[in-house]
């Protein structure tokens, strides 16, 4: 008995573990989206979750992002509870929409150095993020026009640098690379890699297939509200994960 | 041709029936409220003006003369303004992102088609919007006059009004459409231009109601004197067509009405030949330039590196985000440019009329209170358009700002001081006006005093504003202040204003309560504002 108290506090403190999914459900209009589901995600690995149209991906990684309050259980971002810490658990993550358009009266700089300020940064520090991530892809032109004028996919990369500006332990990615050129692909694919190398975690929802399996460690198949399937991934093994996860259902 | 014309009222029914079917309490105690709220203006309407007529029928030929001319000043006022709305309803079509249109010029439909939809749907907001305001006022001036109302009386107010509701929907159509062309890449411009013509337009229709020579209140001079000197007033015309409407209610139908109405068919026609020749092509055009684009792009880089500079040195960044939201997103200067224009024209007609009432002394604290609560409601107009849906707006960009890590408190905070300083012009107004009323004597008291009342309406718009924002609506301004939490901040503006005019007739009647009635305003507005702010902290976090 004892032995087991002393596990879970071991296991609370336990600084591996990025984000902590317990029992969380969601209803919309007294209809389930999400069916209680738990999770425990160490740091430094890039986890993805696919699944069908409507399967509830979107709404949790909003409930985990704090933009919807779980109708029960708790999220925990190392250790803070969205809900009741959320400003100490938003400190640590960044996060991209699957839609990611912000104000579109904004240049693209003004709106890194917005999101540097609302991240608490410090002048010098915002300038100097700007510059390191500012070349991560070919930008330089459009980054002086309000981001009206850009298209899908550089609204995507501007997420991307705004996300990263502050140096976060966890990303949370809806869709990362819809709208992407092949190139681009390739180089967010890779600035995943490293973010993992510097023990950064990931957490992406996609649709394409390839991505999620050259670059993701772990993956989660959600079909309506349930994760039907939790595993590693081995190489191009991602195809028949998921036809054989649908169809086992 | 007529059917996709059905097709797109039908599509606007299923809109309305589907907007009703979420959440059908709420909507429908928020129809309700706006029909309470109208009934209550038309009940406050008819009163002043029974009473007024009612006291002009009392000195005879003068007084009825005199009550003829306050009912066509009204409806020139009417029409004035209808014109002026509709043509900001049309600058800021054309300049708003509008996915509708721009969903329906992909489809095969003729632009006649889509021009005449958009046509008739501000007709009859525009009609609906006359009655309300025109209909008290001629019933009033029936009930003292004619003392019972018939059936004819009503079909020729409906004539009239229809007359009224199309010739000012053409003549503010084109008018705006005009700006919009004149000044095609240009929003400021063209807005400035609107707000030149808002402020002469208007000047000059006081100027046409009230020839700064003439007295119209004086009947010492005898009535043949009297009469002369009405008929050769701008307003006493007989070939005025506005003068052929009021002859048409006051003493039987005018033949000269149907000419009117031809006239407003052609027009009509002409308006939606007009703007459907070249809609799809200025539409589009227009749509590119919705974000202000200085021409000289050195420059603009320079500008740009500069108030990026600033977002990193400041404490306020969303404050600092949202003023430059206000500069260069130029379409929401508009709605600004209308109401100031508005108030002033107002308070000038009105400073000109009270100041001649005011001879009498008979007035005053009618005169004070009247205008301290016209002054409060167009605050509460502005602060209702521009601060409330301050925070809702976010919803748009809720991903974002959202999951930053700052708390509900600090954006309320920032968002306050953008309310506060977009109301500072009518912290201004409010130190000149009183200046003009030369009846009051401490006039510094009662800058306080209303100074007190505005800080209260703003605290209390954005903080309502702030507790149940409708994310949803983050595009629609306008949709955000009617809806059901909109018209709770209305409601609760009303009462404030309601207590803050009983206190002010307190001291009016008793000047040396000063200290007493500024302890009460003041404790008294910081207990509502600190009640609002308590239901708004124990609220739950925002859901997306
Ligand atoms: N605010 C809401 N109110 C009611 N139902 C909602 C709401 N948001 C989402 N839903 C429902 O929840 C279900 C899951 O939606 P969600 O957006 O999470 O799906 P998804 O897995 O992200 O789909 P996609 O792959 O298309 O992005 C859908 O059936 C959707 O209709
Ligand atoms: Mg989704």
């Amino acid at each position: 008995m004892f032995f087991y108290y002393y596990a879970d506090i071991l296991y609370m403190m336990d600084k591996n573990i990025a984000i902590s999914l317990n029992g969380v459900s969601k209803k919309f209009n007294n209809k389930i989206i999400i069916h209680n589901t738990s999770l425990d995600l160490p740091r430094g690995k890039i986890f993805t979750m696919i699944g069908p149209n409507g399967a509830g991906k979107t709404t949790l990684i909003k409930m985990m992002v704090g933009l919807l309050t779980p109708t029960s259980g708790n999220i925990k971002i190392f250790g803070c509870d969205i809900v009741k810490e959320p400003i100490e658990a938003k400190k640590k993550f960044g996060f991209i929409s699957d839609d990611p358009s912000a104000y579109d009266y904004l240049s693209g700089l003004e709106f890194l150095a917005l999101t540097g300020k609302l991240r608490g940064m410090e002048e010098l520090h915002i300038s100097n993020r700007i510059r390191e991530i500012g070349d991560i892809f070919p930008l330089d032109d459009i980054l002086y026009q309000p981001m009206a004028y850009y298209s899908r996919g550089s609204r995507q990369k501007i997420a991307l640098l705004s996300a990263l500006i502050h140096n976060p332990k966890i990303l949370f990615i809806d869709e990362p690379i819809v709208g992407l050129d092949p190139a681009s692909i390739n180089i967010f694919g890779n600035i995943l890699l490293e973010f993992k190398k510097n023990e950064g975690t990931v957490f992406f929802v996609t649709h394409t297939l390839s991505f999620a399996d050259n670059f993701a460690d772990h993956v989660f198949i959600m079909n309506n509200g349930i994760i039907i399937k939790d595993q590693p991934i081995s190489k191009n093994s991602l195809d028949d994960i998921y036809m054989d996860a649908l169809n086992d259902k | 041709m007529i059917n996709s014309f059905i097709t797109l009222f039908r599509t606007d029914f299923k809109i309305i029936l589907f907007w009703l079917s979420k959440r059908p309490i709420s909507k429908i105690i928020v129809i309700i409220g706006f029909l309470l709220l109208f009934i209550l203006i038309d009940r406050i309407i008819y009163s002043s003006t029974f009473i007024i007529f009612s006291f002009f029928k009392s000195t005879g030929v003068f007084g009825r003369l005199t009550a003829l001319y306050i009912l066509h000043t009204s409806i020139i006022m009417l029409i004035w303004f209808a014109i002026v709305s509709i043509m900001l309803t049309t600058i800021s079509r054309f300049l708003r992102i509008n996915s509708i249109i721009s969903f329906l010029i992909t489809l095969p439909i003729s632009p006649t088609i889509i021009v005449s939809w958009i046509f008739f749907k501000t007709f009859i907001m525009n009609i609906i919007l006359l009655f309300i305001f025109i209909m008290p006022i001629l019933i009033g001036y029936a009930n003292v006059f004619f003392e019972k109302i018939s059936f004819s009386f009503l079909s020729i107010i409906f004539i009239v009004i229809s007359i009224i509701s199309f010739f000012t929907t053409s003549i503010g159509t084109i008018l705006g459409y005009i700006i919009v062309l004149l000044f095609k890449t240009s929003v400021k411009k063209s807005l400035m231009i609107y707000g030149i013509f808002l402020l002469i337009s208007g000047i000059t229709i006081i100027k046409l109601i009230y020839p700064s020579n003439i007295k119209l209140f004086d009947y010492t001079k005898g009535l043949p004197e009297f009469q002369k000197i009405f008929h050769s007033l701008p307003l006493g015309y007989k070939l005025n067509p506005t003068y052929w409407l009021i002859d048409s209610i006051v003493s039987g139908l005018d033949m000269r009405i149907f000419i009117l109405l031809f006239f407003v068919a052609i027009l009509t026609i002409f308006t939606i030949k007009m703007i459907s020749n070249r809609f799809i092509i200025v539409f589009q055009r227009l749509q590119e330039y919705r974000i202000v684009n200085n021409s000289n792009k050195e420059n603009r880089i320079k500008i740009l590196i500069s108030l990026q500079e600033l977002f990193k040195i400041t404490n306020y960044p969303i404050f600092l985000k949202d003023i430059i939201s206000i500069l260069r997103l130029s379409s929401e200067i508009g709605f600004a440019i209308f109401i100031a224009s508005l108030t002033i024209v107002f308070f000038i007609l009105n400073f000109v009329i009270s100041n001649k009432v005011s001879e009498s002394s008979l007035f005053h604290e009618q005169i004070i209170l009247f205008f301290f609560s016209s002054f409060m409601f167009f605050a509460t107009a502005y602060l209702l358009r521009f601060s409330f849906p301050l925070i809702a707006r976010e919803g748009g960009s809720a991903w974002f700002i959202f999951t930053q890590p700052i708390s509900k408190n600090k954006i309320l905070k920032e968002k306050l001081i953008l309310s506060l300083i977009i109301s500072i012009p009518f912290f201004i107004l409010n130190l000149f006006i009183w200046e003009f009323y030369k009846f009051i004597e401490n006039n510094i008291f009662f800058i306080i005093l209303t100074s007190i009342t505005l800080l209260s309406i703003v605290f209390s718009t954005i903080i309502i504003g702030a507790i149940s924002p409708n994310f949803d609506e983050n595009k629609d301004a306008e949709r955000i202040s009617t809806s059901g939490p909109g018209l709770l901040s209305l409601a609760l503006n009303i009462i404030i204003v309601l207590i803050n005019g009983y206190v002010l007739h307190l001291f009016i009647n008793n000047q040396q309560l000063f200290l007493i009635s500024f302890l009460s305003i003041f404790f008294g507005n910081a207990i509502i504002v600190l009640f609002i702010y308590f239901i708004f902290s124990k609220n739950n976090n925002y859901q997306f």
